[in-house]
């Protein structure tokens, strides 16, 4: 059906009562006058009257039992939950808890090997092998004049 | 709205009163199960649909403020129930296979009724009218149908229709004319044979 007529939107909310009381005189009067306008409005009537009068359902001999087992399956899922409740008491220790993990997982990664597999205490000892080296003889070097001594004796 | 015995009601419910959220439930059940049912056509989904409703206001009521009437609320949360259904109803089907039919309930509408051979002729007429009309509603776009119902069926005005479903008073205006324009295209034969 084609609303070829620019009143004929506004034959719902003048069913429904929603328009302003001078707008609905107007359609009153539009519908006296046109066919098309009044067809709609006709037919409109007719289904609201049918979806009004659609006879009701009762709810099933199970309806409330199922109901309410559904309910107390949520009841005791809802308990067992609060067991862990995380709501009030417990919120500034398991924030304090994640900061500390959050604070030593920082640490670690800071300290954690680099791409090549070595820790920055590495890459130092690295640089400096050749001082190292010299250092152990240096500070065995009176192990080696002794040694020397004995053998010029 | 303070005056609404239900929200006295709901108020209880909200501080932890089980036995109000069970007179809540014996009041409206019937109501939001007929709801459903308009809405999907289908008597067990209907009946799973309302019984969601109802956990989800008990879920809710310890948030619950008395912001509308509570008829207008519950019927808030039982069409957001409806179209989340048919909408994950739709992609599953969807998902499953493009050519299965989508179980909303269309072709399985079946008023419950007695043996219609033990009716007299008028009775007939109007089972089968029920069966027209109800068949041409489920053909209709959800939100067209959820606006229809609630303004029809519930006397709901427009803009709690609106505040229903999320949208402006102009958009509802929009969904109801459609909506009846739609139901009027697909009942136009039975109307032409009726006359």
């Amino acid at each position: 059906m084609k609303t070829k007529c620019k009143y004929a939107k506004q034959i719902s909310p003048f069913i429904d009562g929603e328009l302003p009381a001078r707008d609905a005189g107007r359609i009153r009067r539009h519908l006296a006058s046109c066919d098309h306008c009044r067809g709609i409005y006709e037919r409109f009537r007719a289904m609201d009257e049918q979806m009004t009068r659609m006879p009701s359902i009762e709810p099933s001999d199970g309806f409330d039992r199922a109901f309410w087992r559904k309910f107390d399956a949520r009841e005791n899922e809802k308990r067992w939950w609060s067991r862990w409740d995380l709501s009030s008491a417990w919120q500034p220790a398991l924030a304090a808890a994640a900061a500390i993990i959050l604070f030593a997982g920082l640490l670690l990664y800071d300290r954690a090997p680099d791409g090549n597999g070595l820790t920055a205490e590495d890459v130092v000892i690295a640089e400096n092998l050749e001082l190292l080296e010299d250092y152990d003889l240096v500070r065995h070097l009176d192990l080696l004049e002794e040694w020397e001594g004995r053998t010029d004796a | 709205m303070q005056t609404d015995p239900d929200i006295q009601i709901m108020l209880r419910c909200r501080d932890g009163d089980e036995e109000a959220f069970r007179i809540l439930f014996v009041r409206h059940k019937k109501k939001v199960i007929n709801f459903c049912y308009r809405f999907c056509s289908d008597r067990s989904v209907a009946e799973d649909l309302a019984q969601e409703v109802f956990l989800r206001i008990y879920r809710a009521a310890p948030k619950y403020k008395p912001t509308a009437g509570f008829r207008t609320w519950l019927f808030t949360i039982a069409t957001n129930v409806c179209l989340n259904e048919t909408r994950r109803r739709r992609k599953q089907a969807g998902t499953i296979s493009l050519d299965a039919p989508i179980d909303i309930g269309k072709g399985e509408i079946q008023p419950d009724i007695e043996d219609p051979e033990r009716l007299p002729d008028d009775q007939i007429l109007d089972r089968e009218q029920e069966v027209h009309l109800q068949s041409a509603l489920s053909e209709l776009p959800d939100r067209q149908r959820a606006a229809l119902l609630l303004r029809i069926t519930h006397d709901f005005s427009y803009s709690e229709i609106a505040g229903q479903l999320g949208c402006s008073e102009n958009t509802v205006k929009t969904l109801i004319h459609r909506g009846r324009m739609g139901l009027s295209d697909k009942l136009m034969p039975y109307f032409k044979g009726r006359q």
